[in-house]
């Protein structure tokens, strides 16, 4: 097991490098005398700031940190999702919870012109919400209605399948009726795209991270309790109903924010909490910092270099994390057991 | 001491708990006993506090299980259940400290240390602390089960005893462990003036070590007290549907069929 205190050093010195070497190079490489220059420039509200001051601050760094924070929150669902379904293959795209985003996001994509705009661009990630917790609770109220044991995992993942290709093909029917342009922003979102961030939705999504992060870490004592099962933990003082409450809360409102903003990311929230196990053993108050932290470095430089394969053009993203989660996870299926 | 008072409970449409009155004085050893689907499991789950009954109440030291919040209720008893499985890889340490959890918030004080410390040696498992808890043997998981539920009772200056509850604790132990963990049981039940109440099936383990049996059968209790009053060739006959041979050397009886 790795020392914690070097480790979470290590960690934030590479999530720092990563946010300079990433947001420097791209379509146009940013020296970093021009980063420093840029970011003097832009907090001391001088004028004169040139196109490669203009393309780090207005482009580059928010994409980067949008990107640092998709990856933390899609970490963050898998590993509160995992503890608590007691499973290490669930993740917020098994759950029904991202396709339920997806669905309630191309509906405002299709329809969102005749909406009022009372609520400005959070219609959104709302809308996002409201599909995102409807599947959600489809998918744990059904397996509550078909099994006796609430417990059954499998069951519920198999409904989550159901459920899943019920949305999906809602999605696929939406963008089968849109108009042009709309459809292909449907197309190009449902593999993940994170060219739209601006500072506006990079602060929404920040602190619904945040805030996420913080009252998970406040779960960490009862969901280590769930890895003796949901009656064993409820003998030891926990309330179980009130965790799932709040872990499927938590899991909805972080999934569809960022999923309104970036589209569907798949793989990340299922890989991060097997690597962060293998670095410090099973408790989640580790396990859940951890995985944010190597989720936002994975999904950094995966958008890194979905700009730098095929540049000055861009892959979307999802299909990056997709090829390199798959060999991943089954490499780590293949292990039995973990190393401590 | 753990009552409870007239229980009526619906199981399914054809068995159903009734007019149960127990009553569990602290000190001693009591087991509930009786054939498969005579309810005692669901009896232990309405003890444990999972299962609200139809009628009646349990009370831990007068006060109503069914009012007392989650977390006071895990610091007056624990429940060792047949489940020894654990989802993802966990040392053994921890699975221990899982048992006080309801004892601290944010980290493990130093009292909850010793304490997990004091209940590993107790049940023999200190030096297994490190290991991977998926990679021990049945028998070893069920010592370290045994460690974890009486690290949550363990408290030493608590006025009112607690209460230790497990549904067929001997399940994946030999006959070795399985005298031993009763003995242990004993002096703990002793040293800390707790009250244990389990499920077992061995009649010659009850014999030996009962102070109290409640015998159910179809629902009813239709026999409880001393177990060497409970455990008579009638009622074993009438429960079990079998014709047992007592025989008694001394002191202690031996059940046979």
């Amino acid at each position: 097991m790795v020392n914690k205190g070097k480790l979470i050093f290590f960690l934030l010195m590479c999530l720092f490098m990563s946010l300079m070497v990433t947001s420097s190079l791209g379509a146009v490489d940013i020296s970093l005398t021009e980063i420093a220059d840029s970011l003097v420039i832009y907090v001391t509200g001088q004028k004169g700031a040139s196109l490669h001051h203009r393309i780090f601050i207005e482009i580059r760094l928010p994409r980067a940190i949008m990107a640092a924070m998709v990856g933390a929150a899609l970490s963050l669902g898998g590993a509160l999702t995992q503890a608590y379904f007691r499973n290490p293959i669930v993740e917020p795209g098994l759950l029904g919870t991202s396709s339920g985003a997806a669905f309630g996001a191309a509906l405002y994509f299709v329809f969102g012109s005749a909406l009022p705009q009372f609520a400005g661009s959070f219609i959104l990630p709302i809308m996002a919400c409201m599909g995102a917790g409807l599947s959600s609770v489809m998918v744990v109220g059904l397996t509550k209605a078909t099994t006796l044991e609430s417990s059954s995992v499998v069951n519920m993942l198999l409904i989550a399948i159901a459920v899943n290709s019920i949305f999906l093909s809602g999605v696929g029917f939406l963008s089968y009726i849109a108009k042009d342009p709309q459809a292909r922003s449907i197309t190009f979102w449902s593999m993940g795209n994170l060219s739209g961030t601006n500072w506006q939705n990079l602060m929404l999504v920040t602190t619904v991270v945040m805030v996420s992060l913080v009252a998970s870490m406040r779960l960490a004592k009862s969901l280590n309790a769930m890895v003796m099962g949901a009656r064993d933990a409820a003998m030891m003082g926990i309330n179980v109903k009130k965790l799932e409450w709040w872990v499927l809360l938590i899991n909805v409102i972080m999934i569809s924010v960022v999923t309104s903003f970036v589209g569907i990311i798949a793989f990340v929230g299922l890989i991060t909490p097997h690597f962060a196990r293998l670095l410090r053993g099973s408790n989640q108050r580790d396990i859940l910092l951890l995985s944010t932290v190597l989720g936002a470095l994975f999904l950094m430089w995966a958008d890194f270099l979905s700009r730098m394969i095929v540049r000055p053009a861009e892959l979307p993203i999802g299909i990056l994390t997709s090829f390199v989660g798959g060999p991943v996870l089954i490499y780590l299926l293949r292990k039995k057991a973990y190393i401590f | 001491m753990v009552t409870l008072e007239q229980i009526k409970y619906k199981i399914n449409p054809t068995l159903a708990l009734s007019n149960i009155n127990l009553c569990y004085p602290p000190g001693l050893v009591h087991f509930v006993m009786g054939p498969n689907g005579s309810g005692k499991s669901t009896l232990m789950n309405i003890i444990n506090g999972i299962i609200r009954p139809d009628e009646g109440r349990v009370c831990y030291n007068g006060c109503n299980v069914h009012n007392t919040s989650f977390e006071k209720l895990a610091r007056q008893r624990a429940m060792l259940s047949q489940h020894l499985e654990v989802s993802f890889p966990t040392r053994v340490h921890q699975v221990v400290m899982l048992g006080r959890t309801p004892y601290f918030n944010y980290n493990p004080s130093l009292e909850d240390e010793d304490i997990c410390r004091e209940a590993m040696s107790f049940f023999d498992v200190l030096k297994l602390g490190e290991k991977n808890y998926n990679e021990l043997s049945g028998g070893e998981k069920q010592r370290v089960q045994f460690a974890r539920v009486c690290s949550q009772i363990w408290d030493n200056h608590s006025p009112f005893s607690k209460i230790l509850l497990s549904d067929e604790p001997l399940t994946f132990l030999d006959v070795y462990y399985q005298y031993d963990f009763l003995e242990k049981i004993k002096t703990l039940v002793l040293e800390k003036n707790l009250i244990f109440i389990a499920v077992i099936h061995d009649l010659n383990i009850a014999l030996k070590y009962g102070d109290s049996v409640a015998l159910l059968n179809q629902g009813n209790v239709v026999a409880q007290g001393r177990a060497k009053d409970v455990l008579n060739v009638e009622n074993i006959e009438r429960a079990y549907r079998l014709k047992p041979v007592l025989m008694n050397n001394g002191d202690t009886s031996v059940v046979t069929f």
